[in-house]
């Protein structure tokens, strides 16, 4: 009877605790009220291919990649996005050519091939997933957005 | 050309449009010629191979329908169809 | 107005008719918006919001929004480039979930521990924390009372927080998330200079032979300074890049010598160069005489656990782990003779062979070699030792303080050299490299702060883990966390972090922009203000302070970090916390708040609101009615100038793409330590190792010993946990960026296929990854950007529904008080196999 007794005031302390741990809260990228739980991991999502490419948010923001680069070799020896990208190559492949801002040095004096300071593509392209945003979206505007808004009034 | 294509100073409203063309690309050139000087059209892209894309604004909507009609029968027009159409009413003008 | 309106509409139908076609988006259809009016943005440069690299960015402003950014072009570090993360900043501040408003848990409209968050007023909030600020210092001493902050705190932040806690409250319980970071490197320098940060810079990268990565993936975790590594490596078919790490990452793509060590035997590797430099007589004789001596260190120094745990109890040298005696030359040339090529090889598991070329490289005189480290080297609990031990290499060869020869330390945070070190928000630190637990020291803070002797605490606080600690047992009653989450980055959360936050003894402040883990797990959450919604200062990891201006107003009730500490201030006086004795010492300071004692001083509101640059807003000195930047600076800048760590006057900075201290008679200092390049070097010296009094820098004899927690047959697996390129930290900003958060959504655990097999797991498999302390799941990559050898895994932190920090240990450095993240012992279940 009394190491029943035990169990159960120990069983209370722990649905306690964990009840504390899990006290309510707003919710974030986390569901609120769930930091004590496991959460199951979502299935690993495919990279998204859209037919057209996305438009940029500003002239300066890097393009997203609207292709799957998985086992693409980019490594000192060899650059597997240039061999679709490169200004040689993307006439016949279709592929945009890389812009002229990748043949600059650092010192801004072009190159006749693409400065080994933007040689690595993802440093600044990524890939993207099919996936929602999270916390509810990005309220950003873009500079249209803006511009339209100041003009409606 | 009947209606202008042609705002005035102070019209009740603004009919603005694009029309996309397909043109044989030898006529390419002539065609463009034409499109800004009997239709006061501006051009915003065009391609070698044939494609054009010309505005054309108007008080009258029914100017630019007769625009339109008349470009698919020019010598050379292969298909030019409206894309776009806007009226900006007069307060906003 | 009406060109404009038409111009539009015209543009829009070019642009949609262009599109159905298949042409390009006509040049004229941007162009034909005319009003300048419209298409005029407001550009302003400001550092990045995220790592240590401290790239300029160009930020564009329209009707109080960010609405463009781009890499600075004028700027030294960056020269136009940024990376993933940094090209969309526009957007980190626009996530729909930022906090607006205060929040308190409240149950039938009073505080309640175990409450609902519900919206509160400013006015409420300080009223709950004043509450439960005085009754602990009250009841029990202002040792009850603490604060974490980060090295993301702008400089004056930082700098009001500690002027707050140790000035103010009397508590030296202030430690910045850096500590998890950067103390080892503090550490590495204090002991071998005596002098905090790097002695070289960036223009290092275009000077050198070749590159070591001693652990760093820089690849992704500073991809600006890894463009500039690319540049000399692919420019330049000489130089040569080592790339070293338990694990291969994206760094190896670029090396000519791949090496992967078992976890911890960096240590062997280090003395192993040591030793061959010796053996082959390739020690710079004239450097070490001149510029070095020697000492044994201290050794079986524990791993910073709870004292009762036995790997504490059996350490014999855990009581002073910082002590170190007087050695020579050839009392260390014998310690290190041990670490010969066969014992390197066969502990390591390197081959013989890389492991030569790479001594090598620092042994010919003929080779410019920079060494580069960040959380390997640091998160580590012999990461003092690690730091110590690639001076000694570098010291030993005499390839110091010169282009090209430079041992570098790299940061993780924008600002943990300007906010945390320099500042020196650490529990245990003052500005300009003092410390608490110095008469002198406090002495001097307490002169320049206006206070009377005997004001700063003369004991060190607690440091992050021990705030955890003590926050669990009950003897941290509250605690205000800024610009950091401990929770999801913090080590061991489960048995440590998170029982001490939601203990019923505690009351937690946590001022964030977005509902974080910590936000979760607090009691109180402040909204605050972020980057380019206040005017800041950062110290980058080359001595770079960068300046920015307030480009935007922040959100509804949001408020920068700095408005919440000065204005809390007003909420005490000297009689509610000083003791009396303190208080007859400076009669004039009775019945003053801290707000007047610490901030209308005198000196912090001297500069007024006109000075100001015309056309920027300053909603912190709107609400004090003066240049509170400023006045904070300069009276920061007061300890540094004259003591090597001089800063420029504050208005320079807005005028430039920053300057790398010390900065005098106007010109910044590229390598310290070297005649003709740093102001502080005496005439005809050559190098002076001014840190120490006696000018030399101490070569360290330090052996080779376990980590905290190794694999066994229950835990069979090493954990290594960190960063990846598109995701900062715990990813409460660039998880809010769509195309960040697309780009990588979730964490995943890396591990080697072979390993994956073995288990009957495949890619994607949803599985348990458990500790000793706590368990997660995730799903398998064995394809990834990461690639373990088998019996190591790799899992991310920035995932808040995937808290790795369940799983890490938090044994420390027991000489910097920092974790260890990338060392702990885990198993793997399978869950599903998807």
């Amino acid at each position: 009877m009394r190491i029943l007794l035990l169990l159960l005031a120990l069983s209370a302390t722990a649905a306690f605790a964990s009840e504390t741990l899990n006290d309510p809260a707003p919710d974030g990228i986390r569901k609120g009220g769930t930091l004590a739980d496991e959460t199951a991991p979502p299935p690993m999502p495919a990279v998204m291919t859209p037919a057209k490419k996305p438009a940029r948010n500003y002239p300066e923001q890097p393009p997203t990649i609207p292709h799957t680069i998985r086992n693409y070799q980019v490594d000192k020896n060899f650059n597997q996005c240039l061999v679709c990208h490169s200004r040689q190559r993307s006439p016949d492949s279709g592929a945009p050519m890389v812009s002229i801002t990748h043949y600059w040095t650092r010192e801004h004096q072009p190159l006749a091939a693409v400065s080994p300071r933007r040689y690595f593509c993802q440093q600044c392209h990524v890939p993207q997933h099919n996936v929602e945003p999270v916390g509810g979206g990005n309220l950003y505007k873009n500079i249209d957005a803006i511009m339209e808004a100041s003009l409606a009034e | 050309m009947s209606t202008p294509i042609i705002a005035s100073s102070q019209p009740a409203a603004l009919h603005i449009a694009s029309v996309a063309l397909f043109v044989r690309p030898e006529q390419l050139a002539r065609i463009q010629q034409r499109l800004v000087t009997d239709y006061r059209a501006e051009i915003h892209a065009s391609e070698s191979t044939g494609k054009l894309v010309a505005v054309l604004e108007s008080e009258h909507e029914r100017a630019i329908a007769n625009a339109i009609d008349q470009l698919n029968n020019t010598a050379g027009v292969i298909h030019a169809s409206l894309v776009y159409h806007e009226i900006i009413s007069g307060e906003d003008l | 107005m009406a060109t404009t309106r038409r111009e539009f509409a015209k543009a829009n139908a070019a642009a949609v008719a262009a599109l159905t076609m298949g042409l390009p988006i006509p040049a004229s259809a941007s162009n034909l918006i005319t009003n300048r009016e419209l298409t005029d943005l407001e550009w302003n440069k400001a550092p990045c919001r995220f790592c240590g690299t401290g790239c300029s960015v160009m930020v564009a402003t329209k009707d109080n929004q960010v609405v463009a950014t781009h890499g600075d072009v004028k700027a030294e570090v960056n020269r136009g480039l940024n990376c993933a993360k940094g090209y969309f900043l526009s957007k980190i501040m626009y996530g729909r979930d930022r906090l607006h408003t205060p929040m308190l848990r409240m149950s039938n409209g009073k505080y309640d521990k175990n409450g609902s968050f519900a919206p509160i007023s400013w006015e409420q909030a300080f009223d709950i924390m004043e509450e439960k600020f005085k009754s602990a210092i009250r009841e029990h001493g202002p040792e009850s009372v603490a604060m974490l902050g980060s090295g993301q705190w702008t400089v004056w932040e930082a700098y009001a927080a500690s002027k707050l806690f140790k000035g103010g409250l009397r508590s030296n319980n202030l430690d910045p998330n850096a500590r998890h970071c950067m103390a080892s490197a503090v550490g590495g320098f204090m002991r071998t200079f005596g002098i905090d940060e790097p002695m070289g810079c960036y223009d290092d990268f275009e000077n050198a032979d070749a590159f070591v990565l001693w652990g760093s993936n820089m690849a992704e975790m500073h991809p600006i300074l890894w463009s500039r590594i690319a540049d000399r490596r692919l420019s330049f078919p000489h130089v040569e890049l080592v790339a070293m790490s338990p694990y291969e990452t994206r760094s190896f793509e670029l090396a000519d010598v791949p090496i992967i060590f078992k976890p911890q035997t960096d240590l062997i590797i280090l003395n192993y160069i040591a030793n061959y430099i010796i053996q082959n007589d390739k020690v710079n004789r004239e450097f070490v005489d001149k510029h070095t001596r020697f000492a044994l260190g201290q050794d079986d120094i524990g791993y910073g656990l709870r004292p009762e745990d036995p790997r504490e109890k059996n350490a014999k040298g855990a009581a002073d782990p910082n002590a170190f005696t007087d050695s020579s030359f050839d009392e260390y040339a014998k310690f290190v003779s041990r670490y010969t090529l066969d014992y390197a090889a066969s502990e390591t598991g390197v081959p013989k062979e890389r492991l030569e070329r790479l001594a090598k490289i620092y042994a010919d005189p003929d080779t410019k070699v920079m060494s580069l480290w960040t959380m390997g080297f640091n998160q580590h609990t012999r990461g003092v030792w690690a730091n110590n031990l690639v001076y000694n290499i570098h010291l030993l060869t005499g390839k110091i303080s010169e282009p090209g020869n430079s041992p570098f330390s790299l940061t993780g945070q924008p600002s943990a050299c300007g906010s945390a070190r320099e500042v020196g928000t650490f529990s245990h630190r003052l500005p300009a490299d003092m410390i608490v637990t110095n008469p002198e020291h406090r002495a001097k803070t307490e002169k320049i702060w206006k206070l009377p002797a005997g004001t700063i605490p003369d004991k060190n606080g607690f440091h992050a883990v021990a705030q955890s600690r003590a926050l669990k047992d009950g003897k941290l009653k509250v605690c205000w966390t800024q610009v950091c989450n401990n929770i999801q980055a913090g080590p061991n959360t489960a048995q440590e972090t998170l029982p001490g936050w939601r203990s019923p003894d505690t009351f937690i402040i946590v001022s964030d922009v977005y509902p974080t883990t910590s936000a979760q797990a607090a009691d109180l959450i402040l909204p605050s203000a972020m980057w380019v919604e206040k005017e800041g200062a950062y110290g980058n990891a080359e001595r770079r302070t960068q300046f920015w201006h307030q480009l935007v107003t922040p959100p509804a009730e949001a408020k920068s970090d700095l408005w919440q500490l000065v204005e809390f201030s007003k909420r005490f006086t000297t009689d509610d916390i000083w003791p009396a004795e303190l208080l007859d010492k400076a009669p004039e300071y009775k019945g003053k708040t801290l707000y007047q004692v610490l901030f209308a001083n005198g000196q912090v509101d001297q500069f007024p609101a006109e000075q100001i640059e015309k056309g920027y807003k300053n909603n912190e000195a709107d609400a004090f009615g003066f240049y509170i930047q400023k006045g904070l600076f300069e009276e920061y800048a007061r300890f540094g100038r004259g003591k090597a760590h001089d800063l420029a006057p504050f208005d320079r900075y807005h005028q430039e793409r920053g300057l790398r201290w010390p900065v005098v008679d106007g010109q910044e200092t590229r390598w310290r330590f070297r005649e003709g390049s740093d102001p502080y070097v005496e005439k005809g010296a050559g190098v002076q190792f001014y840190g120490h009094k006696d000018n030399r820098a101490i070569i360290f004899a330090l052996p080779y010993e376990p980590p905290a927690e190794s694999p066994d047959d229950e835990y069979p697996f090493w954990l290594s946990t960190g960063r990846v390129l598109e995701h900062w930290h715990t990813g409460t900003m660039t998880q809010r960026v769509p195309e960040l958060h697309a780009a990588v959504p979730y964490a995943v655990l890396f591990m080697n296929a072979e390993d994956a097999q073995t288990l009957g797991f495949k890619r994607g498999s949803d599985v348990r990854i458990t500790s000793r302390r706590g368990s997660i799941r995730a799903r398998v990559e064995t394809r990834g950007r990461v690639k373990p050898p088998k019996g190591l895994v790799f899992v991310p932190f920035f995932d808040a529904n995937r808290l790795i920090n369940k799983v890490t240990l938090d044994a420390t450095d027991p000489i910097s008080k920092q974790t260890d993240f990338k060392k702990c012992a885990v198993k793997l279940e399978l869950v599903s196999l998807a």
